[in-house]
């Protein structure tokens, strides 16, 4: 009897703390056997009231709601006599102006219930000024991203806020030659795939967004002065597949949070530097994402606050109601959307998750378009797809690429 | 940047108890809860809903991350927590700000001549 009752004041938690702590929490109450039980209903029942009013942002909705209110009485107060005057006067025109004003009133406050939008370069520049590292969780391939990406370092205030951009699809052994080739060098074409080709996520970089970015940030240090030349740093783990026969050794590899963190760590925030940060959306979500310890966690456990977290918005991320909060003002105009003490921050992904747990900021590039950035049909050379094979079956025990690079693969 | 503890001290009675309990050794939350009643010599009692809400922030905060289960038997519900070295340093500073209080509180409490 007292275990179910335990259980339901645990049900009764917001879905974040109880999908973390709740199975937890209902294992002491067994392992204690019944020993202290009006003491743990008691903790139960303060640590219900402490998570919603003070924990959540439930009490934060209740002050909006109760200032709104207040607001919105007083502003109807004033537009009731300015009506009235108007219809005492009986002039038509200012009846129409003080009607009409009340519409654009209502209208405006209707709108501030969702977060306003900032250009998303915009934003991102301005995340600089206050976190050393802005980092981007991607959905792998999208067309969209790597317009963006390349949008980005474009601009001249992006330029002048960092000094490296961190990326997921390089593997450190080859940081040479992506100095080399980002600086300006003339590498012959076949060499410069060993950047995107040689990591531990098998073909996992073929997208040719990847490439197009590299050769934008390339295009973009030759107009710039030595000294202040974007640096691509490679962060995935270092990985020579010509030693690699079995999966244990692949294994042996290891987290590459690890590698990430500690490229982070000693090539950005040890120099002083600012960087931009791009890596699958797991490995920089605020709640240590899939593995409960990635890039982010790792990065803040040695520098508390340097972090500030972009999601992108991608096919499925959000339900249909909370997607259609969000809009840009051009195809070509991705925003950011804050998401701490937002309405949009309190949405929660497929997983239940509220995004404010996972980022600080939505990066939204458009509808999301459910087709990937795939490569060109037939671009992938015979001896290339034979490695590919041979990898896939060490990594995976199958022949996984074939499927998701398409007619590339064939 | 240089590690700044100043947000975050001094700890409360609570998330104090939480650190000493796990720098020792991982521990899971029973374990957490055991270890704060041995240490206190039984005298504070840490409730599941203080030791989640607390962990729930120094995870947050990075000062304690989960760790791997001793062992792959173990109940699937036993999740054991860490202090990070980031937890350790920020504990190591506690530790030595309540030294300085101490000793400043033995200094000043000692039995004195009576004035006559």
């Amino acid at each position: 009897m007292m275990r179910p009752m335990y259980r339901c004041l645990l049900a009764l938690h917001p879905a974040m703390f109880r999908d973390r702590f709740a199975e937890e929490m209902l294992w002491i109450f067994d392992e204690s056997q019944g020993r202290w039980p009006r003491k743990l209903f008691v903790d139960g029942v303060v640590s219900l009231f402490r998570q919603w009013l003070l924990r959540s942002n439930i009490w934060k909705i209740g002050v909006a709601t109760a200032v709104c209110s207040v607001l919105l009485f007083a502003w109807w107060q004033g537009q009731e006599s300015s009506l009235d005057a108007a219809f005492s006067r009986g002039d038509p025109g200012a009846l129409e102006a003080a009607a009409a004003s009340r519409i654009q009133q209502t209208a405006a406050q209707t709108a501030a219930r969702t977060p306003d939008p900032v250009k998303a370069v915009q934003g991102i520049v301005d995340a600089f000024r206050d976190h050393p590292l802005v980092m981007v969780g991607e959905a792998h391939w999208m067309q969209q991203a790597g317009n963006f990406y390349v949008q980005l370092v474009r601009d001249p205030a992006f330029q002048e806020a960092v000094q490296d951009i961190v990326v997921e699809f390089a593997s450190r052994n080859n940081q040479p030659l992506l100095d080399r080739y980002i600086a300006g060098e003339d590498i012959p074409m076949e060499d410069v795939r060993h950047i995107w080709r040689d990591t531990t996520k098998v073909a996992s970089w073929e997208s040719p967004i990847y490439a197009e970015w590299l050769a934008a940030i390339r295009e973009v240090n030759k107009g710039l002065p030595p000294n202040r030349r974007l640096r691509v740093l490679a962060g995935d783990t270092a990985i020579d597949w010509s030693q690699i026969r079995t999966h244990a050794e692949w294994a042996a590899l290891g987290d590459n949070n690890i590698s990430f963190a500690d490229v982070i760590v000693n090539q950005v925030l040890a120099k002083k530097h600012r960087a931009l940060v791009v890596l699958g959306s797991n490995h920089v979500a605020k709640n240590g994402g899939r593995d409960a310890d990635n890039a982010r966690t790792r990065v803040e456990s040695r520098y508390p606050g340097s972090t500030f977290i972009v999601q992108t918005n991608f096919p499925g991320l959000l339900d249909s109601a909370s997607q259609a909060l969000l809009s840009s003002p051009g195809r070509n105009t991705p925003v950011l959307y804050k998401l701490v003490g937002t309405s949009l921050g309190e949405a929660a992904d497929r997983n239940g998750t509220p995004l404010s747990a996972k980022a600080d900021a939505l990066l939204y590039l458009g509808p999301p378009e459910t087709s990937l950035a795939l490569p060109p049909a037939g671009s992938l050379e015979s001896t290339y797809l034979k490695e590919v094979d041979r990898r896939s079956m060490i990594e995976w025990g199958e022949l996984r690429p074939r499927k998701f690079l398409g007619p590339a693969a064939q | 940047m240089r590690e700044s503890f100043k947000e975050l001290l001094p700890l409360s009675p609570a998330v104090l108890h939480i650190l000493l309990a796990l720098s020792g050794e991982d521990r899971h939350g029973y374990g957490i809860m055991q270890e704060v009643l041995r240490q206190s010599e039984g005298k504070y009692k840490l409730g599941p809903g203080t030791l989640y809400d607390n962990l729930q922030k120094l995870l947050e905060q990075g000062i304690v991350r989960e760790a791997a289960p001793r062992s792959s038997s173990a109940d699937s519900r036993r999740r054991y927590y860490r202090l990070t070295p980031f937890g350790r340093r920020l504990l190591a500073t506690e530790v030595d700000r309540l030294e300085s209080a101490l000793r400043a509180a033995r200094i000043h409490l000692r039995p004195r001549p009576e004035r006559t």
